[in-house]
């Protein structure tokens, strides 16, 4: 990734995080924000593409992939959204949000014992965000949060792939304490801005909605809303 | 006789240290006669007693499926489509190469690591980008490459396919002249990785047999560990 922002006229949100941390939850609010503004939004999650998805599911489904094939579909998928989708959208001057971006790609992947240079050499002109979030949730919560919504783990989901544990839940907690650790580095290098994921949700939205709010101010507004007294 | 694993990328670590079989990569332009030749050396190797395996670079019948459906589709762009390529390579390392060679096949890739950089390559993609992402490719013990040329093999092309691929040509040029446009530059850039490897040019016209003979007595002399000439 470049070490400068990119140049396009429209901006690039990130949300990043463990599952389970409200990430889902926050986007959701925040497009309904912008959109009631005016602005252009579009929504773009991780492992999306229409193209590779349905051979990724079925890849996963029969535990296929090894690191390297795992990361290698993924950025795959990757790609095209950032070609087809998103790019397009960035130069018509589209507000992004990204739920996941290539961070997950450096954590996940590395964790799983490849190369993080590898890694990022993947995507090494991947647009830079204007603002990349990491919804920092204690993994035990995280795990609570997705236990009471009944979800079920699935085998890469939890890292059982490397972890070696049967049990899927005693997977994902040691593959979330690691993945956590390697969020928090990139905390630490600038790269994510932190947020407390335990905070109530009115209180996320309002501290990023003041993150996003100065980066909005030359954004133009869909024609619709042009005049508007709402805006 | 067990033999030292490389890697494109030398520091790849996700692969055991030694394999006691033979990874020959059979390389070169699409229609020059790969695939005839990797089931005759299979033949040959086996009726010697030395257990061959043929490996495509996709794992199974659903990947073959999948990515001609993708070839259809059009939409994938370039460097999305190279990944997935090199998904489904890594997967067929890890799941058929890496084991056959363990065990001690001959492993006959109808296609290694070096085909799918070429035509990456060829259809504009950064050479370094390209070879990082294919790291964990195993580095044949040597390269087999039935001898052809750009034209011939898109004449030949023609009178196996109703029409040529768009993927697989230059742009800005009439179909065919892009076709052979675009297989030259495959041909040269795997000119250009000759120094790599132990590479054999096989000319497999009129008669393939005396060839196949010289190549089979190679790959066994390798497989033996003796010196007999090739």
């Amino acid at each position: 990734m470049p070490d400068e922002h990119h140049i396009f006229p429209g901006r690039l949100v990130v949300v990043e995080g463990t599952d389970g941390s409200g990430k889902s939850t926050a986007i959701n609010l925040l497009e309904d924000w912008l959109r009631a503004k005016g602005y252009p939004v579009y929504r773009t999650a991780w492992n999306s593409s229409p193209l590779i998805k349905p051979f990724m599911r079925h890849a996963k489904k029969k535990q296929w992939l090894d690191p390297a094939a795992f990361s290698l579909l993924h950025a795959s998928d990757f790609y095209d959204r950032l070609d087809r989708l998103i790019v397009p959208r960035l130069h018509a001057g589209f507000v992004v949000l990204a739920d996941r971006w290539v961070y997950t790609a450096w954590v996940r992947d590395h964790v799983r014992g490849l190369d993080l240079n590898w890694v990022k050499t993947l995507y090494n002109d991947v647009p830079r965000p204007d603002l990349a979030i990491y919804f920092s949730t204690p993994p035990d919560i995280a795990i609570a949060r997705l236990k009471h919504a009944s979800r079920k783990l699935k085998y890469y989901e939890s890292g059982q792939d490397i972890s070696g544990l049967r049990d899927p839940w005693s997977s994902f907690l040691w593959f979330q304490e690691q993945m956590r650790e390697a969020y928090l580095v990139l905390v630490e290098q600038g790269h994510l801005q932190l947020l407390d994921a335990t905070l109530p949700i009115f209180e996320q939205q309002k501290i990023v909605r003041s993150w996003m709010t100065p980066m909005l101010d030359s954004l133009a507004l869909l024609p619709q809303f042009l005049d508007s007294p709402h805006q | 006789m067990p033999k030292p694993v490389h890697t494109v990328q030398p520091e790849w670590s996700r692969v055991p240290p030694y394999y006691d079989g033979l990874y020959v990569g059979i390389d070169g332009l699409d229609g020059s006669g790969r695939t005839t030749l990797a089931l005759a050396l299979k033949t040959r190797l086996q009726s010697e007693g030395y257990p061959t395996v043929v490996v495509t670079p996709f794992p199974n019948t659903r990947t073959h499926q999948f990515i001609t459906q993708v070839k259809h589709d059009r939409r994938l762009h370039a460097k999305s489509r190279h990944l997935l390529y090199a998904s489904l390579f890594a997967m067929t390392t890890q799941h058929v190469i890496l084991p056959h060679l363990t065990a001690g096949y001959v492993v006959l890739s109808d296609r290694s690591w070096l085909s799918l950089y070429a035509r990456a390559v060829a259809q504009g993609l950064d050479t370094a980008w390209v070879r990082t992402t294919l790291g964990f490719a195993l580095v044949p013990d040597m390269i087999i490459e039935p001898q052809s040329d750009p034209l011939s093999v898109s004449r030949r092309k023609l009178t196996v396919s109703d029409s040529l691929d768009t993927l697989e040509s230059a742009p800005n040029r009439n179909s065919f002249e892009g076709f052979v446009e675009f297989q030259t530059q495959i041909h040269d850039i795997l000119e250009g990785l000759k120094g790599e490897a132990d590479w054999h040019l096989l000319n497999l016209q009129p008669d393939p047999s005396l060839e196949i003979d010289r190549i089979a007595h190679h790959i066994i002399s390798q497989l033996e560990g003796s010196d007999a000439p090739s």
